[in-house]
């Protein structure tokens, strides 16, 4: 009986975190935990997910940026991923955060949703995410005005997955 | 002496009172709003209430900076969807008239600043016919729901 009740306790503690780990819609957590739970990870075992992955929603027609301090020595690969109503492609771009040269913009990379590279330089560097479309929302200028947003046909999730790793070595 | 007894009898008629009570909380049952992904909560601002053709109805209400507002009018079939809806500024101004948007009864949208607004809601007019005018009477109801604006972007 002492059994019974011991596993049905780790049982109900389980369904609980299972429940709110799913808990990425917009009711609960707005998107909290987005990129964990629908960004595909590498499939090479030893890159780690970083913790400067994140999500957050996004409107069409908004660009966001967030920025991530990258090492030498390091591989890195940042995946996107987002929820349907945005459309089929999203562009992104890595850009220096110091110089504000594009390194890479996936419009140039047919669209990509992912990219990997390796860094030779340390340096800091911006995430920049933009959805294609627009929304009242992102080109209201007059005060006056109410902004007509349908939010479910024009508001998303977006998942920003950064994994990375020791640059392994090549060669002997 | 005939017309002021007719004006008695539909005033206190117990058709009349049946009415009344008919639309009590109308909205409730009537205004359903589309399915969303967002927790929209009710505003103490909805209303239902007995509207007869070529009726204006003002409900006084104030928007708030950083609330989002969704509206969901909903009216008896006899008015066949026809319900002129106008969001007036405290200066007289028309903010929103759903008149040039088809008469939609759904309506969903954020503010830059709060302030005062009169919302209208306006029935058809009577159908005027040649001998009679026919007048339509039905509840209508005005569901208001609200939610603190969403932050979007990282």
């Amino acid at each position: 009986m002492k059994v019974f009740k011991q596993l049905f306790t780790v049982g109900f503690v389980l369904m609980s975190l299972v429940s709110f780990s799913q808990a990425n819609d917009y009711k609960v957590r707005k998107c909290f935990g987005y990129q964990r739970d629908s960004c595909k990870v590498s499939q090479n075992i030893y890159y780690k997910v970083h913790d400067a992955s994140r999500s957050a929603l996004f409107l069409k027609g908004q660009t966001s940026k967030t920025v991530l301090t990258i090492y030498n020595g390091r591989d890195y690969r940042v995946s996107l991923c987002w929820a349907p109503v945005l459309g089929n492609r999203i562009l992104f771009k890595i850009i220096d955060n110091e110089t504000d040269n594009v390194l890479y913009d996936n419009a140039n990379d047919e669209f990509s949703y992912d990219f990997e590279f390796t860094v030779a330089q340390s340096r800091e560097i911006e995430i920049q995410v933009t959805i294609p479309g627009s929304s009242d929302l992102t080109q209201a200028t007059n005060e006056d005005e109410l902004i007509f947003v349908e939010k479910d046909k024009e508001m998303g999730c977006v998942g920003v997955l950064i994994e990375h790793m020791i640059t392994p070595t090549k060669g002997f | 002496m005939f017309k002021k007894y007719i004006l008695f009898i539909i005033i206190f008629s117990p058709f009349q009172y049946n009415f009344a009570q008919e639309c009590f909380e109308y909205y409730k049952s009537a205004c359903i709003p589309k399915s969303s992904n967002f927790i929209y909560t009710e505003n103490n601002s909805s209303v239902s209430f007995q509207f007869t053709s070529g009726e204006l109805k003002e409900i006084p209400f104030t928007l708030i900076l950083g609330i989002d507002y969704r509206i969901t009018l909903c009216a008896d079939k006899k008015f066949e969807d026809i319900i002129k809806f106008i969001i007036r500024a405290k200066d007289g101004n028309e903010i929103y008239n759903n008149s040039q948007q088809n008469f939609n009864l759904n309506l969903e949208f954020a503010c830059r600043k709060t302030q005062d607004v009169t919302f209208e809601l306006i029935a058809p007019e009577p159908n005027i016919g040649n001998n009679d005018t026919v007048l339509i009477d039905g509840c209508m109801g005005v569901l208001v729901e609200e939610m603190v604006s969403v932050k979007t972007g990282f």
